[in-house]
C-alpha cells in the first residue's frame, strides 16, 4: 500500500526525445489501469475468502485489499485526467474543472490509508460512488469537447483552402457550415443534461452521433471544394 | 247521496268555484329558484378542466411540430455516399492539404474512459 501512495505522489519519468505529452499521459494511463486490474482480482479473491470463513484475518485481508483498490482506481482516475487535460489546450474551463477533480483525488489518498475498519470502507466507497457521478460528467464532457475543438481546427483549415484556391465561401459553404456548428452545440448540449443522484447516465453515444453527423457534413463541404478547385483548374 | 269520484281529492283541487289565476308566463324572477352550489362548482370545474385539456391539446401539437421540424435537417445522411472525386485530378498544390483534411477524420482520440467497479468496499 505504501508503494502504491509513492507510486501515486511521483510523476511520471519519461526518456528524452520520447513521443508528445498526449502520449506518454496515455501511456501511463493504461500502466495504470492493468495496476487497477491486478489490484481489483486481488480484491475478488480476499473478499470470496472472508465469505467463506469471515475469521478477524480475512477480514482485515478484505479491508487492506479494498483499500489498495481505492488508492489504484484514484491513481488511474488521476491519470487519465490528466491525459485528458492535455487534448484541452483551447478550453480552459474544461481544464480548470478537470484539475479540481485531480486535486479531489489527491486529498483522498492522503485520507485512504487510514481506513481499518469494514465500516468506515464502506463509508468511503459511498462517498467515492456519488462523486463519481460528477467525475465522470466532467470526464465525458472533457472528451466531447476536445473532438469538437479537433472539428473546429478542421473546418479552419478547409477555410484556409479554399481561401487558398481563390474559392469564394458561397452561401452553400456557409449553410453546411452552419450545420456543422449545430450539431456541435446538440453535443454539447448533451453534456449538460441533468444526472440522477444515485446513478450516471451516459451521454456520450448520444454526444458522439451528433459528432459524427458533423463529420458527414464536413466531408460533404470537402467534396464540394474538391469539385470547385478541380473546375477551376480545367 | 251519490258518491263523488273525487271525493277524497284535497278540496282546493276540487272547488268548482275556485277560479285559477292565469298562469303568468314571465318568471318571477323573486321566485326563481337559485342553482343548488354543488351543481355551480361542478360546471365552474368541467369548464375549466375542458379549458385545460384544449390548451394541452394544442401545446402537444405545437410540441410535436417543432420536433419534427428539428429532426428534419437537410443534411446528407450517412448512407448517402458523397460523389466519389478521382483525388488524382486534384491540383498538386492542393492534394497533400486534402490528404490532411482526409485523414483528420481518423484522428480522434483512442482515450477509452476508466472502467471502475463502485460496489468495492460495498
Amino acid at each position: 500500500m505504501w508503494l502504491l501512495l509513492f507510486l501515486f505522489f511521483a510523476k511520471p519519468v519519461f526518456a528524452q526525445g520520447s513521443p508528445d505529452l498526449y502520449t506518454q499521459y496515455r501511456n501511463d494511463y493504461l500502466y495504470q489501469r492493468d495496476q487497477y486490474q491486478q489490484f481489483y482480482d486481488d480484491y475478488l479473491n480476499k473478499k470470496d475468502i472472508y465469505t467463506k470463513y469471515a475469521s478477524v484475518t480475512a477480514e482485515k485481508d478484505k479491508i487492506l485489499a479494498a483499500k489498495n483498490v481505492f488508492l489504484s482506481q484514484n491513481i488511474m482516475l488521476k491519470s487519465y485526467l490528466m491525459t485528458l487535460r492535455t487534448i484541452l489546450q483551447e478550453s480552459p474551463d474544461n481544464q480548470a474543472e478537470i484539475q479540481k477533480y485531480e486535486n479531489w483525488l489527491s486529498t483522498q489518498n492522503q485520507l485512504i490509508p487510514s481506513l481499518n475498519t469494514t465500516a468506515s470502507v464502506k463509508v468511503w466507497s459511498t462517498t467515492f460512488e456519488k462523486q463519481y457521478i460528477a467525475i465522470q460528467t466532467t470526464l465525458y464532457t472533457g472528451l466531447v469537447q476536445s473532438q469538437i475543438n479537433r472539428r473546429l481546427k478542421t473546418l479552419d483549415e478547409i477555410k484556409k483552402l479554399a481561401d487558398q484556391a481563390g474559392v469564394e465561401w458561397s452561401s452553400s459553404f456557409s449553410l453546411k457550415q452552419g450545420e456543422i456548428n449545430k450539431y456541435f452545440e446538440l453535443a454539447i448540449d448533451a453534456c449538460h443534461q441533468n444526472q440522477r443522484r444515485d446513478q450516471f447516465s451516459n451521454f456520450y453515444p448520444e454526444a458522439k452521433k451528433y459528432l459524427d453527423s458533423a463529420d458527414t457534413n464536413m466531408k460533404s463541404l470537402i467534396a464540394d471544394l474538391k469539385s470547385i478547385i478541380i473546375k477551376n483548374n480545367n | 247521496m251519490e258518491e263523488k269520484l273525487y271525493q277524497n281529492i284535497d278540496p282546493p283541487q276540487n272547488n268548482p268555484l275556485d277560479i285559477k289565476e292565469p298562469e303568468t308566463k314571465e318568471v318571477d324572477k323573486e321566485t326563481k329558484k337559485p342553482i343548488n352550489k354543488k351543481y355551480l362548482l361542478l360546471i365552474i370545474l368541467g369548464s375549466v378542466t375542458f379549458v385545460l385539456l384544449l390548451i394541452a391539446i394544442i401545446v402537444t401539437q405545437t410540441r410535436k411540430g417543432n420536433t419534427s421540424k428539428q429532426e428534419i435537417i437537410p443534411t446528407p445522411s450517412k448512407t448517402m455516399d458523397n460523389p466519389v472525386i478521382n483525388d488524382s485530378l486534384i491540383p498538386s498544390p492542393y492534394q497533400e492539404a486534402f490528404q490532411q483534411l482526409d485523414q483528420s477524420f481518423s484522428q480522434d482520440p483512442d482515450l477509452p474512459a476508466p472502467q471502475i467497479d463502485i460496489e468495492v468496499g460495498q
